[in-house]
């Protein structure tokens, strides 16, 4: 870097900073860092890309437009998760019910065997079901959990409730996966209330 | 309403377990757990299963696609130059702010001049009453055989005594206190008594 170039900014307080004072590159930075955890966030609690691209949008638009309203910068993720949480359980609502996650057209292979791209589809396809089996409340702490790694604390703060309801959700929530997938993880298991349509492990 | 009973009845099991799987449990409350996992099959079982499920859920990536970028910058693009057309209202906003600075549109500010003009050239052709009109009422003294007659506008007779021999027209002046005046000022000049007005 040479010494007439300006510095770059590195941590999210100071692009936080820029952000609340208007700066346009600040946001960009931002976005970048953050548009791929609310776009998982979304996907995975729409179980469909397409709206969760149309709430990627919607939530940084209005992070944009009320960039004032960020009081502490400290909070910056927080605040960005409540706001594609609102957009989701809006989205949520106004659907009325849930559908699957939407085929998307096929990804480009990589590295591996066939065997292991089956086995990898139909893991991803366990998960999703297992997931839309789940109700909001309870599939909104484990996607915040699992995907996206925020504390009970963080957790709490995006759902706006406290860190013992956070941790009660989440231990039902994982109750229910166990139960879920104990028949692939022990065919002598009976499948007991398993997803609908969902394949018996063979 | 809890969908599934626990996995185990150990009281302190599940927390244990779950703190665990998410890093949170203290090192001293490790070793607790350790020793429950080797006895307890369901807890064993539960443990798998989200270990299960996180390696599954990591499998799936969920890239962003470049469509995703050029719609919220173009949307941002939109938003910004509707921002630079609005006028700034911050003005507004402050106490007496509105009232003090209006911005009307050429078309409305000559309508309201219209309207004035128009009122005023309305209010101004209408027939102006006897005490108050600038040309004032003409009153026109006449005097016949049985006594003097003043016309007065627009069709007000006042029959009075007068010399007979006079007969002029008035012309009200309304720096002397408008038509009554003069004509109480006439009679009373003349000698006659006022008339009943």
């Amino acid at each position: 870097m040479s010494p007439d170039s300006p510095p770059r900014i590195d941590s999210d307080t100071a692009l936080i900073d820029a952000f609340r004072r208007g700066d346009e590159f600040a946001f960009v930075a931002l976005y970048d860092r953050y548009k791929g955890a609310i776009y998982a966030y979304c996907a995975r609690m729409l179980l469909d890309r397409d709206a969760a691209q149309d709430l990627l949008q919607e939530t940084f638009a209005r992070a944009y437009e009320h960039r004032d309203r960020l009081l502490n910068t400290t909070s910056f993720k927080a605040w960005l998760f409540t706001i594609a949480r609102n957009q989701c359980l809006n989205a949520l609502r106004r659907r009325g019910r849930e559908i699957p996650l939407a085929p998307d057209a096929p990804e480009p292979p990589a590295q591996g065997t066939p065997f292991s791209h089956l086995l990898r589809s139909e893991q991803t396809a366990l998960v999703q079901r297992t997931l839309a089996a789940l109700s909001p409340e309870y599939r909104e702490v484990v996607v915040l959990r699992e995907y996206q790694n925020l504390s009970y604390d963080e957790i709490a703060a995006v759902t706006r409730t406290t860190v013992s309801s956070v941790k009660s959700r989440l231990f039902k929530a994982r109750r229910k996966i166990g139960v879920l997938l104990a028949p692939w993880l022990d065919p002598n298991e009976p499948v007991a209330a398993a997803p609908a349509d969902t394949p018996r492990p063979s | 309403m809890i969908p599934f009973p626990p996995p185990c009845a150990h009281a302190d099991a599940e927390r244990l377990l779950n703190e665990y799987v998410d890093g949170e449990l203290r090192s001293a409350d490790q070793p607790a757990l350790f020793t429950h996992l080797a006895t307890c099959a369901a807890c064993r079982a539960q443990f798998n299963a989200l270990l299960a499920f996180r390696l599954a859920a990591r499998q799936e990536p969920l890239d962003v696609p470049p469509a995703a970028d050029a719609a919220l910058f173009a949307r941002l693009d939109r938003t910004r130059r509707v921002a630079r057309r609005q006028p700034d209202r911050s003005v507004d906003r402050q106490p007496f702010g509105g009232a003090l600075r209006r911005r009307v549109s050429v078309g409305v500010a000559l309508a309201a001049v219209g309207l004035v003009v128009a009122l005023g050239a309305a209010f101004g052709s209408q027939p102006t009453p006897a005490s108050a009109a600038p040309g004032g009422p003409r009153v026109t003294l006449t005097v016949l055989d049985d006594g003097a007659l003043y016309l007065v506008d627009p069709g007000v007779t006042v029959e009075a005594r007068a010399p007979a021999d006079r007969r002029r027209t008035l012309d009200a002046d309304p720096a002397v206190g408008g038509a009554g005046a003069l004509l109480d000022g006439a009679l009373l000049g003349d000698g006659g008594r006022g008339a009943d007005l």
